[in-house]
């Protein structure tokens, strides 16, 4: 091995020791009890094919010795690179038996901090005006107008529609926009080509027969959501996010095959570009027409009816798209085995 | 406030405890799950049928079955994986 034992390393002492032809050590080195627990822990390592710090430097370790070189040409492990804290450092540096103490310091200002988050929030709460309190100041002009022109001014009969879709249709252009980079960001990051391959059919008979009852009812009730949002309860996120579960249902109960035919990945990122780009140039028009009285309103129709309510009914269904193969998208990315 | 509302209420505390203090991560989510649907039953008597709605697909659903996920990654989830081995 080495000529100069000084000069080595200490995981390369180490791993001499472990290997059982360490020649400075003077007991009989295969009656070790402590080489021996050692190389049952690395036989556990190995059959539970569990890699943790030392059994990768472990291999590492065997591949060079493999290979006819058994020094690494590295500084970082050296004796000498373990410095001691220098300057005002010194009291960060690990001593024995410190641990604990810090332990339970964690622990006493943890609870101190909960304690006092938990004082603030309660007051807060309780000195916070009460439910349906005249005098509170959220009650304002607002939400008067939106409560007493909504109807007149968007055309939809469900206010909370008219809200976050005509006056606040902004906002809800910025969620979507969130969903869409959220979606890109996880398929770049977990998505690997040709994965598709390889995907079982279901073999849960109950759950596939369940699935294949239920299904039609979860996918109606998330499209009468979606399309009823200006008229009932309900709209574009929620009837987006009912469709979401649908598709995943439909995933587990008819194989990710069968769904990959329908709806491939493509698809559904065409899908949410297309919707994204639709709800913008949607929202642009209101900037031409909206403030300016030029007069190319879109025609608000008899409120109550299923056509009314201008871009309303238009932008939940986009709305519900993003949502639904957001949803999903998630889904297929994360439900991989190997992933 | 009805005798209802008080009982939802209760239950929800309760879930809510025990979702954090449950040692077992399975029947954590679950207790969540159970603690988003009885939200949604309060949303709806708070007169917020749209928060209900979404609370349901979401809190119930959605969230849920990213968690079981999860714990499929994370290879907490026993007894399904097991045909593998």
């Amino acid at each position: 091995m080495s000529s100069d034992p000084k000069k080595e390393s200490r995981f390369e002492r180490f791993m001499r020791w472990a290997e059982g032809e360490d020649p400075a050590q003077d007991r009989e080195v295969a009656e070790d009890p402590e080489r021996a627990e050692f190389m049952e822990y690395l036989e556990y390592l190995d059959s539970h094919e569990h890699m943790d710090f030392g059994a990768y430097r472990l291999m590492r370790y065997r591949e060079r010795a493999a290979k006819g070189m058994p020094r690494q040409e590295t500084h970082s492990h050296e004796p000498t690179a373990v410095q001691p804290a220098r300057g005002g450092f010194s009291w960060l540096r690990h001593r024995p038996g410190q641990f604990r103490r810090q332990v339970r310091l964690y622990r006493i200002l943890s609870l101190a901090v909960a304690a006092v988050l938990m004082v603030t929030l309660t007051a807060v709460t309780l000195s916070m005006p009460g439910f349906g309190n005249p005098a509170a100041p959220a009650l304002n002009e607002v939400s008067g107008r939106y409560l007493e022109k909504g109807l007149e001014e968007t055309g939809a009969v469900n206010a909370v529609a008219g809200m976050i879709l005509d006056y606040r249709a902004f906002d809800t252009f910025g969620e979507s926009t969130v969903l869409f980079a959220a979606a890109m960001s996880v398929i770049l990051l977990m998505r690997r080509p040709g994965q598709a391959e390889g995907e079982e059919e279901p073999t849960d008979r109950i759950l596939s027969q369940v699935g294949r009852l239920i299904l039609p009812a979860i996918l109606m009730y998330g499209v009468y959501v979606v399309l009823n949002g200006h008229l009932s309860p309900g709209g574009g996120f929620s009837g987006g996010t009912v469709l979401g579960c649908g598709l995943i249902l439909a995933s587990l109960a008819l194989g990710r095959r069968a769904m990959e035919r329908l709806l491939p990945p493509e698809r559904l990122t065409h899908l949410t570009v297309g919707c994204l780009l639709a709800y913008g140039l949607m929202k642009g028009y209101s900037f031409v027409t909206g403030a300016n009285h030029v007069g190319w309103e879109i025609p608000k129709g008899t409120p109550g009816a299923i056509f009314s309510a201008g871009f309303i009914l238009p932008l939940n269904i986009c709305v519900g798209v993003i949502v639904a193969c957001t949803m999903y998208t998630f889904y297929t990315l994360f439900a991989d085995k190997e992933g | 406030m009805t005798v209802l509302e008080i009982v939802l209420l209760l239950f929800l505390v309760f879930c809510a405890l025990a979702a954090v203090l449950t040692r077992h991560l399975v029947a954590s989510v679950i207790i969540f799950m159970s603690y988003s649907s009885v939200m949604a039953i309060l949303w709806l008597l708070l007169e917020s049928p749209d928060l209900a709605i979404t609370e349901a697909a979401v809190g119930a659903g959605v969230t849920s079955l990213l968690f079981f996920l999860a714990l499929r990654k994370v290879k907490a989830l026993k007894g399904v994986d097991e045909d593998e081995q």
